[in-house]
C-alpha cells in the first residue's frame, strides 16, 4: 500500500506513502464500505498525490471525523520528522458532501505542507469551489498544538469500545444494556471508556461456557 | 511555457496579424481569462469546470471551432480521469483518441509537456492512425496545449477546426496563456471533488464499522479468539453467502440482541 514514484517534500520522509497502520485502518473501512471496485487507501493516495503536484511542499494530510464516540483522525502523518518540518496547514471543512448511507457526519480535511504560505492559493480556490465564505477553509487553524497535541482518538479505540459492547451482547445484554454496563464499568474505575472496553476483551482469552447464542448465517 | 512543436508548424504561421485582429483575439482572450478566474465562484463540480474551461477555450483561441478539456492521472497519464467537450464532435474526436486509439495530440501534449499542433491531420505523421481518423471527419486542424501544474502535466486543451492550418504561431501562443490559469482551475477542482470522494467513502464506511465490531465482539465472545480471526470469519460468510459484509454483521447481531430481549422477558 505504498506510492513511490515521487518523494516526499522532506529528507527521508515520503509524503506520498500511507503508514501501515493507516493502510490496515482503510483496508477495514474498504471492507466496512462493502463497494468492490472501491479502494479508500486509492481514493487517499490519489487525493495525496494532487496535493503535492498543487503544494510541492506538501508533507500530508489527516481527516478528524466525529462520530457517536468521540473525534477520530486518520493521518499518514507517522514521522517525527515530517512533523517536524510542518510550517502550515490548511482545514477543509467536508460535511456537506452526498452518498447513500452517509450519516452527515461533520467531517474535515487537514493538508500540511512545509513552506509557509504554500495554501494561500489553494485556500481560496477551494473556498470559492465550495461556494464557502473565505473564513471556513482555515490556514494554519491545526498549528496552534493540533499537531502536537491531536484530541482526536484512533479508530482502533472506538473499535475496541464497540468489540466491548459486541461481547457484552453476547453475554446476554440489550444493545442499550451493554453500553450502559460499559460506561458504568469505566466510571467505577475511574479509566476511559476504551480502556474499560480493552479490559472486556482482555476477559474472554478463554472461551466462556456457551450460551447457546445466536447462529452465524453460512456459519 | 512549453514551445510549439517546430515539425508541425504550419504554412501560415508568421503571416502577419492585422491590428484589429490582434486586439479582437486579445479582447477575447482576456474575456476568456476572467470568466475563468471566475468560474470558481459559482461552486461547481469538476464536470461543469471542465466543460467551462472547454467553452472559454473556444472563445480564447482565435480559429478554434470546438474545445476538450482531459484531465489525467498524475501518476498514469493515460488514464482519463475526467473529460469535457464544448460541442458534439470534440467529443467524437476524443473517444477515438482516448478509448479507441490512444493516440493524438492532447497525448502528445500530456507526455512531452508541450504544445502540439498540425494543421492537416488527414497526412499527419506524429499520429498515423488518429490523424486520417479524424481528418475523415471533416477535422483538419488540431491544437493541444498541455495543463502544466508545478511542472507536471495534469491533463491537456485540445482545440479543432475543421479548416487546414487553423491555428498559427498566435492562436498557439494566446493558447498556451489561456492555459496556464485553467491549469489552476481544473487541478484544484479535482483536488475538491477527490476529497468529497474520500469524505463520502469514509463517512459511509463509519456508518458501517460499529456494527461490524459489534459482531466482531460477539464472535471473540464465543470463541475467544482474535479481532482478526472473527474478522476473517465474517469476511468468508460474507463471500460465501454473496452478502455485504455489513449485513452479515448486522444479522449476527439483531439475532444476538433478539436472544438477549428473550431471555430478559423469560426472566
Amino acid at each position: 500500500m505504498q506510492t513511490t514514484w515521487r518523494s516526499g517534500a522532506l529528507d527521508g520522509a515520503d509524503a506520498l506513502t500511507i503508514p501501515s497502520g493507516l493502510a490496515a485502518d482503510l483496508d477495514l473501512l474498504t471492507a466496512a464500505l462493502g463497494l468492490p471496485d472501491t479502494n479508500i487507501a486509492t481514493t487517499l493516495e490519489a487525493l495525496a498525490s494532487d496535493a503535492a503536484t498543487a503544494v510541492p511542499s506538501y508533507v500530508g494530510l489527516s481527516v478528524r471525523i466525529r462520530t457517536r464516540d468521540g473525534e477520530v483522525e486518520l493521518t499518514t502523518l507517522d514521522d517525527a520528522s515530517q512533523i517536524a518540518g510542518i510550517t502550515t496547514s490548511l482545514r477543509i471543512p467536508l460535511e456537506a458532501v452526498t452518498s447513500a448511507g452517509a450519516d452527515g457526519t461533520p467531517l474535515v480535511l487537514i493538508l500540511y505542507a512545509a513552506k509557509a504560505g504554500a495554501f494561500v492559493d489553494l485556500a481560496a480556490d477551494l473556498a470559492w469551489l465550495t461556494g464557502r465564505p473565505i473564513d471556513d477553509v482555515q490556514l494554519d487553524w491545526d498549528l496552534a498544538g493540533g499537531i502536537l497535541r491531536s484530541p482526536a482518538g484512533s479508530l482502533r479505540a472506538q473499535s475496541a469500545i464497540e468489540e466491548a459492547i459486541g461481547v457484552l451482547i453476547g453475554q446476554g445484554r440489550t444493545l442499550d444494556q451493554a453500553r450502559v454496563e460499559l460506561a458504568g464499568r469505566a466510571a467505577k474505575a475511574g479509566v476511559l471508556l476504551p480502556v474499560a472496553a480493552l479490559a472486556v476483551l482482555a476477559s474472554i482469552s478463554s472461551p466462556p461456557a456457551t450460551d447457546g447464542g445466536p447462529h452465524l448465517p453460512g456459519g | 511555457m512549453t514551445g510549439t512543436d517546430p515539425s508541425a508548424t504550419v504554412p501560415g504561421a508568421r503571416l502577419p496579424l492585422s491590428q484589429v485582429q490582434a486586439d479582437a483575439d486579445e479582447s477575447d482572450l482576456q474575456v476568456s481569462l476572467r470568466e475563468l478566474a471566475a468560474l470558481v465562484s459559482d461552486s461547481q463540480g469538476l464536470p461543469d469546470v471542465l466543460s467551462h474551461v472547454a467553452m472559454f477555450a473556444v472563445r480564447a483561441i482565435p480559429g478554434a471551432e470546438g474545445a476538450g478539456v482531459t484531465l489525467l492521472s498524475t501518476d498514469q497519464l493515460t488514464r482519463v480521469e475526467g473529460l469535457a467537450a464544448s460541442h458534439p464532435f470534440v467529443a467524437e474526436i476524443d473517444e477515438i483518441q482516448y478509448m479507441v486509439l490512444n493516440e493524438g495530440p492532447c497525448i502528445t501534449a500530456a507526455l512531452e509537456r508541450r504544445t502540439v499542433r498540425s494543421g492537416s491531420l488527414g497526412g499527419e505523421k506524429m499520429w498515423p492512425r488518429f490523424g486520417p481518423r479524424v481528418g475523415r471527419l471533416g477535422v483538419h486542424s488540431a491544437l493541444s496545449l498541455p495543463l502544466l501544474v508545478s511542472d507536471r502535466a495534469v491533463g491537456a486543451i485540445n482545440v479543432y477546426a475543421r479548416s487546414k492550418d487553423a491555428f498559427d504561431d498566435h492562436a498557439a501562443e494566446l493558447g498556451e496563456l489561456f492555459a496556464t490559469p485553467a491549469a489552476v482551475a481544473v487541478h484544484n477542482a479535482q483536488i475538491l471533488a477527490q476529497a468529497q470522494a474520500l469524505a463520502a467513502q469514509l463517512q459511509s464506511a463509519l456508518s458501517s464499522r460499529p456494527i461490524i465490531d459489534q459482531a466482531i465482539g460477539i464472535l471473540r465472545g464465543r470463541t475467544g479468539g482474535s479481532a482478526e480471526e472473527a474478522l476473517s470469519k465474517l469476511r468468508a460468510m460474507s463471500q460465501a453467502d454473496h452478502v455485504k459484509l455489513v449485513e452479515v454483521a448486522q444479522h449476527i447481531v439483531d439475532e444476538a440482541v433478539r436472544r438477549a430481549r428473550a431471555r430478559h422477558s423469560q426472566a
